[in-house]
């Protein structure tokens, strides 16, 4: 199967030569998100719960594209501007992912892209079904 | 070749010899099945020395030099990345690198992080970046 790219259509365009996430066999990466809408505007300036729900809105539309779901993700790696936003991205990934428990790590880093963003979330996922596409009947 | 049990294809491991290693306990590019996994790459000159202190566009371009050979050892293209995480200190960086890369990369769009740190290893250094890239099968 190609590489195919992930760019649904509600999350906006990325600036420069990239993708909101690529489908590779059966491995998707996902573009680190951020808090915004489709225009680039922050949703919930200062409020990092707001900002993390939106994320993962946009990282789950972005799987959805490449056929996959929040269960498929084996890594999650989270861009903080603050540790006190912790606390509500735990319980944001909880709604998430249910019971599902990829691995994770978290750090500060010293800025977030775009002005405004509290914090950017990547993940990989990968998918359990075999790449092979069926031949048809 | 070197094969592994099961038909297996052991790992491979990638060092361009005029790419600049600070320390040799690592590789710049390690392949497992079709996947190469690169380093992340400073931009420095043989002998270790930061390219263009102060020049982000000088210091893109070089970093992109240097990852084209640890590809070209592995039999790959900017084509076949997939993945992008840089690392920058600061976030002006960012356009420049987004106007670099859309020279690199051609028709490809790979997923995208940005990371921006306090600093990276190499001392004077604005830019530091690692791909992930699938073979063609």
């Amino acid at each position: 199967m190609p590489k195919q790219f992930l760019n649904p259509p509600e999350l906006g365009v990325l600036a420069g030569p990239y993708s909101q996430g690529v489908r590779s066999g059966n491995t998707i990466w996902v573009s680190a998100q951020a808090g915004h809408d489709a225009e680039g505007r922050i949703i919930g300036a200062n409020d990092p719960e707001a900002q993390c729900r939106v994320i993962f809105q946009r990282i789950g539309a972005v799987l959805a594209e490449g056929g996959a779901t929040p269960s498929d993700v084996v890594m999650v790696r989270g861009f903080l501007k603050h540790r006190d936003y912790i606390q509500a991205t735990w319980k944001v990934r909880r709604q998430f992912f249910g019971e599902h428990r990829p691995a994770s790590t978290t750090f500060m880093v010293s800025d977030v892209e775009p002005a405004g963003a509290l914090m950017s979330f990547e993940v990989v996922a990968s998918l359990d079904e075999p790449a092979t596409e069926k031949m048809p009947a | 070749m070197i094969v592994a049990a099961r038909g297996q294809m052991a790992k491979q491991f990638y060092n361009p010899p005029d790419v600049f290693s600070p320390v040799s306990i690592y590789s710049h590019g390690v392949r497992s099945g079709r996947t190469v996994t690169l380093a992340g790459q400073a931009p420095l000159h043989d002998d270790g020395t930061v390219v263009g202190p102060g020049d982000p566009a000088a210091q893109c371009r070089r970093v992109f030099a240097d990852l084209r050979k640890t590809l070209d050892l592995a039999g790959a293209t900017f084509e076949n990345v997939v993945y992008v995480r840089a690392y920058l200190t600061q976030k002006a960086v960012l356009p420049v690198l987004r106007r670099v890369a859309g020279e690199i990369f051609g028709s490809n769009r790979p997923a995208f992080t940005p990371v921006i740190v306090p600093s990276v290893r190499a001392e004077g250094a604005l830019v530091e970046i690692e791909l992930v890239v699938e073979l063609d099968p």
